[in-house]
This record gives C-alpha cells, sequence and structure tokens, in this order.
C-alpha cells in the first residue's frame, strides 16, 4: 500500500518483558517506523515507553516530543504522567470499560488479534476449498479439549481457516473467532471472548463439544450467520487495529490526506488484504492520476 | 425525502432487473418523494466484477436515503443504506457450478471467491435494513452470507394491465432467451406434447439462432413461434389469451413471468428447481410443477390441453393469489415506517 513520508517512532523499553503489547505494537508498525532507542535516532517524531519504568522515560518526560506510555493492567498512572502523556495505553479486559479512566487514554483489547492478518472464510468458501484440495465436504476439527491431541499452531490455523466447523479451547479460539469459523467452545472461554451463545458462539459443556460441532458443520445457514457474527466480534472486541490508530492519531503520526488514501481506505473497509488482485488493479488502474497529485508508491 | 434507488448495469440488456428498479422509482414518486435511478456500469467476469464493486464506494451520492437493489450496487457508502436485494453474484455463489459461471477450483478463482464473499457481507452488513425479493433470494443470503434478510413482494409490471381472456389453442413464455431462463427446454418439451398445440416462446437474447436450430431440427416449426420482441399492449393479449404458461428457468431470483401469468389468470407449467417461481406455483392448485425434463413439461401441458376446464380453475386461483401485490406496503417497508 503506499507509504507516503512514514513517521518514525522512538520505543522505550520496559525493563520487564512485554508480550502483551506486541500485537499493538505490530498494528502500530503499519503506519510508521519504530525503532528501539539508540543514540543513532535523534530526530523521533513520536516516543511509546513501554512501561512506566521504561528506560529513558523521565527524558522523554522533559522534552516536548509527543508521548505515549503503556500501563499495566490495574496500574493508576502519576499525575507527572496524566499531565505530560500524549497517550496512555491501557490494557482491556472483558468487561471492562472501553473508554478508559480519561481522555488519553486509549485501551487496548486482551486477548486481541489483528483481525486483518487473518481474513474470515465463509462455510461455503472452505466447502470449495475441501473440494480443491480433496478434502472431505465435511470436516469437523476439535482442539484444545482433553481428549483431542494438540495440534502445531501452523496446522491449527489451516485446519480452522479450512473445517465446516470447530470445537476449539485455549489460545487459538480467537484465531477461529477471526477467521469466521463456525465454532464451539465452553462457557469459561466464551466470557473470556465476550462471546455469546447462539449469537457468536455455540456454548457447550466440553464432552458434548464435539457432538454440537457436528451439528453444526451440518447446518450451514446456523454455520455461515456465526461465523460472519464470529468474525465481527473479533473485529470489534479483540481487534488491535483501533487501538493502534488511535495512539497514532494522539501522537499526531501522519494522517491519511492524499487522493490515494481515500481509495486505500475503501479498500481497507472491505476487509481487502495488502497486494490483493483488486487493490492492486484499482492502483494500477488509477496511477496516472495518483502520481499527478505526488502519490507515487504502491504496494506489489 | 430525496431517495437514489442503485442499481447495475449491464449495457445492452434489459430484463426483469430494469423493470423492477424503475417500477420502484415510480412507486417511490407516487408515495410524494423526490427519486431517481442511479446505475454504474458492471461487468461480471471474475476480474473486473471487483472494479465495479470499488467504484461504488467511491461515488458519492447526496440524497436522504439509498436503496440498493443488485449486485454491485449494495457496494454504495452511504449513512442511510436500505438494500433490497434482487441478487447477488450468483456466478460465484449458488450458480458456481452452472456453465456460464467463471469460477473454477483454481486458487484464483477461490480467493477471488472468498474475498467477494467478505466484501459483500460487508457491504450488505452496513444496511439500516435488509429486505430480498423474495424468499429464495434471502435464503441464499441467510446460506452464502450469513444474514437475515426480511423478504419484500411487489408487483410486476403490467400488472394493472394485465387481464385474463378466452383461452386460445396455445401455451406462452416471455423470457430474455439466455441460459438461465432454459428456452431451449421449452422448445425440447414441444417435441413430447401430443396435443396439436402451440408454444409462443416471445423475448430476445444471445439464444436466438440455437432456438431456431433446435425448431428446425425437432421439426417443430408449424408449433413453436419465436416472434421476437413483443410491445407491452401485445404482450397483455398474449398473456390474456393463452391456455397456459410455461416458465422453466433455472433457480430464479423471483419471476415476473409467473406474477404476470397469474394476474391474467393462467396457470404456470414450471420445474422442481426453478426457484422463486415454486414461491407461487402450487403443483395441481395454480400450476404445475414438474421434474423439470422435457417431457415432464410436455405432459403437464397436455394434461392442461385435454381439459380446459382445470386450466381455467387453476387461472382463476392463480389470479387470487396475487390480487393482494401493491407497491403501497413495499414503500412503507422500505421507508421504514
Amino acid at each position: 500500500m503506499i507509504r507516503p513520508g512514514r513517521a518514525t517512532v522512538e520505543l522505550l523499553p520496559s525493563r520487564r518483558p512485554r508480550p502483551d503489547l506486541r500485537p499493538v505494537l505490530q498494528a502500530l508498525a503499519r503506519v510508521a517506523d519504530l525503532h528501539a532507542s539508540d543514540r543513532s535516532l535523534t530526530d523521533p517524531q513520536a516516543r511509546i515507553a513501554t512501561s512506566t519504568d521504561a528506560i529513558g522515560l523521565a527524558r522523554a518526560l522533559r522534552d516536548e516530543v509527543p508521548l505515549a506510555v503503556a500501563l499495566a493492567a490495574g496500574e493508576e498512572p502519576s499525575p507527572e504522567l496524566v499531565e505530560r502523556a500524549d497517550a496512555l495505553l491501557v490494557p482491556r479486559l472483558p468487561g471492562d470499560d472501553e473508554r478508559g479512566s480519561s481522555a488519553r487514554t486509549v485501551t487496548w483489547p486482551v486477548p486481541s488479534i489483528d483481525a486483518a492478518a487473518h481474513p474470515p472464510l465463509t462455510p461455503f468458501v472452505r466447502e470449495r476449498w475441501r473440494e480443491h484440495l480433496g478434502l472431505p465436504s465435511v470436516l469437523v476439527l476439535v482442539t484444545g479439549f482433553e481428549s483431542t491431541t494438540p495440534l502445531r499452531d501452523a496446522a491449527v490455523r489451516s485446519a480452522l481457516a479450512l473445517c465446516s466447523s470447530a470445537a476449539v479451547r485455549g489460545p487459538q479460539t480467537l484465531l477461529a473467532l477471526a477467521l469466521g469459523a463456525p465454532l464451539v467452545t465452553d462457557a469459561s472461554e466464551a466470557a473470556r471472548l465476550d462471546a455469546r451463545d447462539d449469537v457468536e458462539v455455540v456454548v457447550a459443556a466440553p464432552h458434548d463439544a464435539a457432538a454440537a460441532a457436528e451439528e453444526l458443520a451440518h447446518d450451514v445457514r446456523w454455520a455461515a450467520r456465526l461465523g460472519w457474527a464470529a468474525r465481527l466480534l473479533a473485529e470489534r472486541r479483540h481487534d488491535v487495529r483501533p487501538a493502534a490508530d488511535a495512539v497514532a492519531a494522539r501522537l499526531g503520526l501522519p494522517a491519511r490526506t492524499r487522493p490515494g488514501d481515500s481509495l486505500e481506505s475503501r479498500l481497507d473497509e472491505l476487509g481487502t488484504p495488502p497486494g490483493a488482485a483488486p487493490a492492486a488493479r484499482a492502483f494500477e488502474r488509477c496511477e496516472p492520476f495518483l502520481a499527478l497529485a505526488g502519490v507515487r508508491e504502491f504496494a506489489s | 425525502m430525496d431517495i437514489c434507488v442503485c442499481g447495475a448495469q449491464a449495457p445492452f440488456v434489459r430484463g426483469g432487473a430494469e423493470l423492477y428498479m424503475e417500477n420502484l422509482v415510480r412507486a417511490l414518486i407516487d408515495a410524494g418523494h423526490r427519486a431517481e435511478l442511479v446505475r454504474l456500469p458492471t461487468a461480471f467476469d471474475k476480474v473486473r466484477v471487483f472494479d465495479a464493486a470499488l467504484a461504488w464506494r467511491l461515488v458519492p451520492i447526496d440524497a436522504d436515503l439509498v436503496i440498493a437493489t443488485n449486485f454491485p450496487s449494495y457496494f454504495v457508502r452511504h449513512p442511510r443504506k436500505v438494500v433490497w436485494l434482487l441478487h447477488q453474484h450468483r456466478t460465484a455463489y449458488d450458480a458456481v457450478d452452472a456453465p456460464w459461471s467463471d469460477y473454477g477450483l483454481d486458487d484464483a478463482s477461490l480467493e477471488a471467491q472468498r474475498l467477494l464473499a467478505e466484501w459483500d457481507a460487508r457491504a450488505l452488513t452496513e444496511a439500516e435494513a435488509l429486505f430480498t425479493t423474495s424468499a429464495v433470494v434471502a435464503d441464499r443470503l441467510a446460506r452464502y452470507s450469513g444474514l437475515a434478510a426480511e423478504p419484500l413482494y411487489h408487483p410486476p409490471p403490467l400488472f394493472e394491465s394485465l387481464h385474463p381472456g378466452p383461452a386460445r389453442n396455445y401455451v406462452f413464455c416471455p423470457s430474455r432467451l439466455e441460459t438461465n431462463k432454459r428456452p431451449g427446454l421449452l422448445v425440447e418439451a414441444m417435441a413430447h406434447v401430443a396435443a396439436p398445440t402451440r408454444l409462443v416462446l416471445a423475448g430476445r437474447g444471445t439464444l436466438q439462432a440455437d432456438l431456431d436450430a433446435t425448431v428446425t431440427r425437432l421439426g417443430l416449426s408449424e408449433r413453436v413461434e419465436l416472434p421476437g420482441f413483443v410491445t407491452d399492449e401485445q404482450l397483455v393479449e398474449l398473456y390474456a389469451n393463452a391456455l397456459a404458461v410455461v416458465y422453466a428457468p433455472f433457480d430464479e431470483d423471483y419471476g415476473y413471468v409467473t406474477l404476470q401469468a397469474f394476474s391474467a389468470g393462467k396457470p404456470v407449467v414450471t420445474s422442481e428447481d426453478a426457484g422463486g417461481v415454486l414461491e407461487w406455483v402450487e403443483d395441481g392448485v395454480t400450476g404445475f410443477v414438474t421434474d423439470g425434463s422435457p417431457a415432464g413439461l410436455g405432459a403437464a401441458v397436455d394434461r392442461l390441453v385435454a381439459d380446459p376446464e382445470l386450466a381455467q380453475r387453476m387461472g382463476d386461483k392463480a389470479r387470487e393469489r396475487v390480487a393482494d401485490l401493491s407497491w403501497e406496503p413495499v414503500v412503507t417497508r422500505l421507508l421504514g415506517r
């Protein structure tokens, strides 16, 4: 996609690992170049402190470079931080208020996923892929329950993308939601993901989950309804991109304003993956005009 | 209220979809609104089909409300978008295995289908209300996109002009002469009709030459008439004077022919895979639902020729079936009142 004049953002490292922040930072990397703190980095356009004890935060508080600070769950920011930081990043757990405690608070969901990196597949498209690959016309995946064999991560993603329905528990459940898999899970997992029974998922007791998934696999209308609702839930409640976009806006990182950007926005809102054939074709057809407006870089 | 009705334009094609859009605009104007039809050309091959959808995303439409009708017009962006769906891009969905579909099981086709399904679901989810022209279309939407919609039935073109008349010795079908309408099936059925009755198959299309050849090959020149385009006045009279209407398209969305036949008090002979037609034709009551074979269709025609009183009774029932259709409740529902 178009990358006009990307901003440079300095990351101030935490003294403790913050793996929970990784999805937000990855999403932010779409719109800005993120650099680890380094003496050679002389003129960042913004800074992100990955914790309240991040190395270099004290110095950052004294200058005027736009600053975001990541808090831990339940951590109260100091008055100085509230006064100085342009954005306070706060993890949002299921059931938490999305708005946060102050106007500068940006919440990001836990658990979270970069939904756009995992495009959804409807039951009909899954069926076509199975036909293409010579797989059974109905394929039910059961994983994460005691009686099932754990699958490798890569295998789980493929299986979740191809299955007619899935009974899933554990860390892969959110991925299943994002892929629009018609999904059966247990009550605690549904609560962890804010998913409702017969709206986004089917909630079943562990010993009934496989049978429920089998039933779901044979009802394509039910499966299609749940699968699309699951995808929308993953985007609405667990997608990190809105948080990343909000941080970018608070840090004053360049907003989309060029002529080609409206085309990119229209493609984004339809969930078009970068480099998808229709996107490349649209940009190719518009290129002479976008070039006149100074927009020259396009996705491959 | 200022309302734009949005619809796809397939250049040089005119059929039920075009009449449906024009009649909707007229009904909105009759209800006291300012209404206009906005159409953008589209192409239906699996590469360019996305161009037209994206074009709708970028077109500014200043109106109080938009009513989108068919693929890809429902990609229009508007804060008040109502969709009254005539159909999605069927060759990517229910008609994927039809001879005219260009979607195979290759990677490019499958990704195009995946993306189209996602685009469709997003564009349709934006709508503040989602209606379809029939239960068949609503069912496809549930099956392929996981979305719920309310069927909203409307009267066919010429509804107020159509009338019963004395049955003469022919069965009638007005149709675009295209593959999905299966006009060739009706010609082949005539080879199985024992009674000395005729088929009048009116309309134009790309299959004209093939049909002429089939008529000659089957020795049906005296029994099958292909008059081409007929005016509205001729159409009304052809309906009025027919013994019955024979109409067996493949999985029709709605099927104006059925509703027009019923309005003219004529029974309809159809096939069990005719889609929206089956929402109206009740086997043995308002027509015959056959197995769709030429022999089956021919036998049903023979039965009506042999028993004109049965045809009359069925036609009367058929006319009762559509008597309540009106644009007024349709407009009321579309505008959310």
